[in-house]
């Protein structure tokens, strides 16, 4: 495993980390709409995740087909995926 | 619509070949408690619900079951990966194989195909909420028991995140008014 390959995992891993907090958020306040605290979690933990996803897409590749950078390349396609170790 | 996101909910990265454990856990792919049958059943309940908070989260618990599902058959394919034959031989997967080489397919462990009849979708918001709490139980005591058949701690960590995941959404499915 290269230098590059440690970082690319280093960073999913906070991803995944931020996402998990982010979408347990979400299910909490599909019950708990008015929730001030659980709404202001939400909104904090958001734009971490979207600067981090950013990172990573401009380092490692797109997370989904819509997020493609490369103009000369169909990215997309790229492995390692997800259930590959 | 969906878009698929190229990340598991959860890391997962398995180093032994274990394709006896593999057999166990395939029921949480296509077994009667599994994670396709969860999908499908909270996907489908949801169309008939009056109750918005209610359809959120049909949708949004559909929707991370999906994400359990994939996390399940990872855990499947890199248990199966670098199994020999002859560990496949002597193991429960012997006869899974002979059908379905190292493919995932959705089964129940005793080896029953995946069916709709392991769930239901009433048009009752009672009794589908309902069914739905018990179905987070029935999931979460099916974790415990591949807890005890398993002794690979970096499955281990994997199926305790599913666990917590069913005692979670038990909780939250008992929320709307």
């Amino acid at each position: 495993m290269t230098g590059n390959d440690r970082n690319r995992e280093r960073v999913l891993k906070q991803i995944q980390a931020l996402a998990f907090a982010q979408y347990d958020l979400i299910l909490f306040l599909d019950t708990h709409p008015n929730d001030q605290k659980a709404l202001h979690a939400y909104h904090k933990v958001t734009p971490q995740l979207k600067e981090l996803r950013k990172y990573y897409r401009e380092n490692f590749g797109p997370l989904t087909p819509a997020e493609v950078d490369s103009t000369t390349e169909w990215t997309w396609v790229c492995g390692p995926w997800p259930w590959e170790n | 619509m969906w878009q698929y996101e190229k990340k598991l909910q959860f890391p997962i990265n398995i180093k032994r070949p274990n394709p006896k454990l593999a057999n166990y856990i395939i029921s949480q792919y296509g077994g009667p408690d599994g994670e396709m049958g969860a999908s499908m059943r909270y996907l489908s309940q949801r169309y008939s619900f009056d109750d918005d908070v209610a359809k959120a989260l049909l949708t949004d618990i559909g929707t991370e079951e999906m994400a359990h599902l994939e996390m399940v058959g990872t855990l499947v394919h890199q248990l199966t990966k670098n199994a020999t034959t002859s560990e496949i031989e002597n193991s429960p997967l012997a006869l899974y194989y002979v059908d379905h080489a190292k493919g995932v397919w959705p089964t129940s462990a005793a080896g029953q195909a995946f069916t709709s009849m392991s769930f239901q979708v009433k048009g009752d918001p009672i009794a589908d909420l309902v069914e739905d709490l018990a179905a987070e139980q029935k999931a979460r005591v099916t974790y415990d028991n591949i807890l005890r058949l398993s002794n690979d701690p970096d499955v281990n960590r994997v199926i305790a995140y599913l666990r917590e995941r069913e005692i979670v959404h038990f909780q939250r499915f008992g929320e709307p008014k």
